[in-house]
């Protein structure tokens, strides 16, 4: 069990990290359903062997698998936070577990091969320690750069276990 | 029209390192335990095992795709990693309608993986996986070792729940 007291983790409760940027590439949209066998056109347009130019991706729409893999690396710079006491809230990130994942696609638009930088907005909305694990919920909001289009919203719980906190 | 209790089945697989590896480019993965057996076997895991991501990528395919033949579109999914998949798993994806209210759409989503250990034709084991090789059964699924009959023999295998979750799509 950890040394520090449960209260000792409400300091981090409502933390609100730094916009994480992240560069959309269209072959990485094509990529992942490529690799899903993903065969609807607009997730995954044949591409024309005869083209000399360089291949569109302006037209190619992001399947909404692709969601993790612009939220969940910002899990990994999470990972930094310090306390009051100046030491980190994680302390071996060798224990954290990625252990359910949320995506919201309510009232948002789909990514396309034409928004090339997105953010995500992360706060910590719950913190608390069961069962001597420690329990994280990020709450996310991606978006482009002036937010008029919100592209997911999503929350990552990770476990953090005996001895990592 | 989606009706309470509806179910479908998707099968995909069988997972592999290429796989595994092509997921871990595209999300610029740092973690070794994904693509590196030496590592993984190191912090005890007994070899790589798949992002729940990538599992999880399988899962949004499925619902996605029941939304749009329904002329859909995926509200949100939510889901919970409950157990490892491994290169040579099959993946088994089951969604079943939970509750139609109005123009929303609700599923109960689950998806175990099977891994193949031995296969064997007149009491004679032919062909061993790694699952088996490995012992990446652990003790708690055993439980989950069952038998099936294919074309080349006896197929054991452990089927085991890896992700569990909710999904919800609404009509247009």
């Amino acid at each position: 069990m950890s040394e520090r007291s449960e209260n000792y983790f409400n300091q981090f409760s409502g933390y609100e990290f730094e916009p994480q940027r992240y560069r959309i590439k269209g072959k990485n949209l094509t990529s992942l359903a490529e690799l899903l066998e993903e065969t609807d056109p607009k997730y995954y347009p044949i591409p024309d062997i005869s083209a000399e130019e360089k291949p569109d991706y302006s037209k190619v729409v992001s399947h909404p698998a692709y969601a993790p893999l612009y939220i969940v690396p910002g899990l990994f710079s999470y990972g930094g936070l310090h306390g009051d006491d100046g030491e980190p809230l994680i302390k071996n990130p060798g224990k954290i577990l990625h252990t359910g994942q949320t995506l919201d696609y309510s009232n948002c638009v789909p990514l396309t091969g034409t928004d090339k930088k997105i953010y995500t907005d992360a706060k910590i909305s719950r913190i608390d320690v069961k069962e001597e694990k420690l329990w994280i919920d990020i709450s996310t909001i991606t978006r482009n750069a002036d937010a008029s289009k919100i592209f997911c919203k999503s929350v990552m719980t990770i476990m953090v276990s005996k001895g990592g906190f | 029209m989606l009706q309470v209790n509806q179910s479908f089945t998707f099968i995909d697989g069988p997972i592999t390192r290429d796989l595994i590896k092509k997921y871990a480019k595209l999300n610029n993965s740092v973690n070794l335990i994904h693509v590196d057996d030496e590592y993984a076997e190191k912090v005890g895991l007994k070899g790589v095992i798949a992002h729940g991501m990538l599992i999880y990528a399988y899962f949004i395919k499925h619902v996605n795709r029941i939304a749009e033949v329904n002329n859909a579109f995926l509200l949100n999914t939510h889901s919970q990693i409950r157990g490892m998949v491994r290169p040579g798993d099959w993946i088994i994806t089951t969604i079943k309608v939970s509750l139609v209210a109005g123009n929303t759409i609700s599923f109960d989503v689950e998806i175990d993986s099977k891994m193949p250990l031995e296969l064997s034709k007149n009491g004679k084991i032919t062909k061993t996986y790694e699952g088996k090789e490995k012992g990446w059964v652990k003790d708690k699924e055993e439980s989950g070792i069952d038998g099936e009959e294919t074309t080349d023999g006896i197929l054991t295998f452990r089927r085991w729940k890896a992700i569990r979750g909710t999904a919800q799509i609404q009509l247009n």
